[in-house]
């Protein structure tokens, strides 16, 4: 097969769409997964590309970007593992948290504000010097005006 | 909603905990709320995630309705980000607690209808989000060359760009080797997740054919999908898919992950698959560029169901709401 560009809607096929049912588009997709069965059982697609396809994802663990940390909260989760205690120890802390949560709860959405915006603004640089490094990479020595069309 | 009931001749307003700085005139702090609401108002309380204003609504001596978006499994978010996976179990806590007391639970689609129902909420209506695609500025897509596909959503576990990155793998393996994939959305709560994906396409040697924007602007993703071939959505959970219309509304085929809403808002007007083989999906899309029967099929049906979400049945939805909770202007 070679590669192909998209082709143009069909105004027939368009006329068509008001009327098929749309148990067609169910056949087609029996269809096409049948041929894919088929390529599949045929050893038709290599087996470099279908060990590529198994591979597991993973998300990059450990790994936190300043957003992941940007909303500061005033409420979080209350644990306790030991017995009896922990109950007690959770109730109280509970109650303390909503006394408080008039005082706290502004304060926490205040930072969050502030860290959002500080984060916009950075990452609005870094896009505009990653679009400045990627305007001019056989002059990495040349200064010229700053743009301002950020 | 706070316009077409504003319109209706009643008073409305919105309350929330955050605020935007775009909408600071447009909202009040939430803290305000109890202050604000007499024994005959209504209040609308929009649940997606855990919230603390949702105990602030349990204890309001008022007229209560729940407008649920649904909620994302907690389950998804485990390793990239439990503070998110936290406050989605916190969610579906407050969605057990606040169903059962309200009078009436409005759910964007059927499917999120039925979890209200299944936690004891009396009453439920559907009401599809409202949709405002002119930000967009829609117009046919036009994609000229290789084949260009388009998915955009947030970047999350659940919205699966993992396997539409494979997905792409199989494809420039096959019919179309130059195709690419752009991936506009923001993750800012899913930073592990992005890096995992940056990782995977390079992995799969497709790195330069994936674009990962990052969260976009109106203009710019309109010019995206107007310059895109294909829209894909392998959502494992969706409470409704507004990117499914978007792609209808710039003449884009759409081919979907047929799980939670995604059936019920595609109906008949894009290609639903069951699971998530990456080899099917390349197959199915490598027809669709080539077939333009297929696509001008596609591309009518979306138009027509496009026109089952317009402006004028949001209202009549609406106004069908304030009939069945007796409110007149």
């Amino acid at each position: 097969m070679s590669d192909q560009a998209a082709a143009g809607p069909d105004p027939e096929g368009a006329a068509a769409g008001q009327s098929l049912p749309a148990s067609d588009l169910q056949g087609i997709v029996a269809e096409v997964r049948a041929e894919v069965e088929g390529r599949r059982r045929a050893g038709a697609y290599p087996a470099s590309l279908l060990d590529r396809l198994d591979a597991p994802f993973h998300a990059d663990e450990g790994l936190e970007a300043p957003e992941a940390s940007a909303l500061v909260e005033s409420a979080r989760p209350l644990r306790s593992g030991r017995p009896v205690v922990g109950g007690v120890t959770v109730l109280a802390k509970r109650v303390t948290r909503r006394l408080l949560s008039w005082y706290v709860a502004p304060i926490a959405r205040d930072q969050t504000r502030f860290n959002l915006a500080v984060l916009r603004e950075l990452r609005s640089l870094e896009r505009r010097v990653a679009r400045l490094e990627a305007s001019s990479p056989a002059r990495p020595d040349a200064e010229g005006p700053e743009s301002r069309d950020e | 909603m706070r316009d077409a009931l504003r319109d209706a001749g009643l008073r409305s307003e919105i309350f929330a905990e955050e605020i935007a700085q775009r909408l600071l005139g447009e909202a009040r702090p939430a803290e305000q709320l109890a202050g604000s609401v007499e024994a005959g108002d209504v209040v609308l309380y929009h649940l997606s995630i855990g919230a603390a204003s949702a105990l602030l609504f349990a204890a309001l001596p008022c007229r209560r309705v729940i407008v649920y978006h649904n909620i994302t499994p907690a389950e998804y978010y485990r390793v990239v980000s439990p503070r998110v996976a936290y406050w989605l179990e916190r969610g579906r806590r407050d969605l057990a607690r606040l169903a059962p007391a309200v009078e009436l639970g409005v759910a964007g689609s059927a499917y999120s209808a039925a979890e209200l129902s299944a936690v004891g909420c009396p009453a439920t209506m559907v009401i599809p989000p409202p949709v405002d695609l002119e930000r967009l500025s829609p117009r046919p897509a036009g994609a000229s060359g290789a084949a260009r596909l388009i998915s955009v959503s947030r970047l999350a576990p659940h919205k699966r760009q993992d396997q539409l990155i494979r997905v792409l793998a199989a494809l420039r393996a096959g019919g179309q080797p130059a195709a690419t994939l752009t991936l506009p959305g923001g993750g800012d709560d899913t930073a592990s997740y992005v890096a995992g994906l940056r990782r995977l396409a390079r992995e799969l040697d497709i790195a330069e054919a994936v674009a990962l924007p990052g969260r976009l602007g109106d203009r710019e993703i309109g010019d995206l999908y107007a310059s895109s071939s294909v829209a894909l959505s392998a959502s494992e959970h969706e409470g409704f898919g507004m990117p499914l219309l978007e792609a209808w509304a710039f003449d884009l085929p759409v081919v979907a992950r047929a799980a939670a809403a995604v059936p019920e808002t595609v109906a008949d007007a894009g290609i639903l698959l069951p699971d998530a083989d990456p080899l099917i999906w390349a197959a199915i899309i490598d027809r669709l560029i080539r077939d333009g029967g297929l696509r001008g099929l596609l591309v009518a049906r979306g138009r027509r169901r496009l026109s089952a979400f317009s402006d004028r049945l949001f209202r009549e939805r609406m106004a069908e709401l304030l009939e069945r909770l007796h409110l007149r202007s």
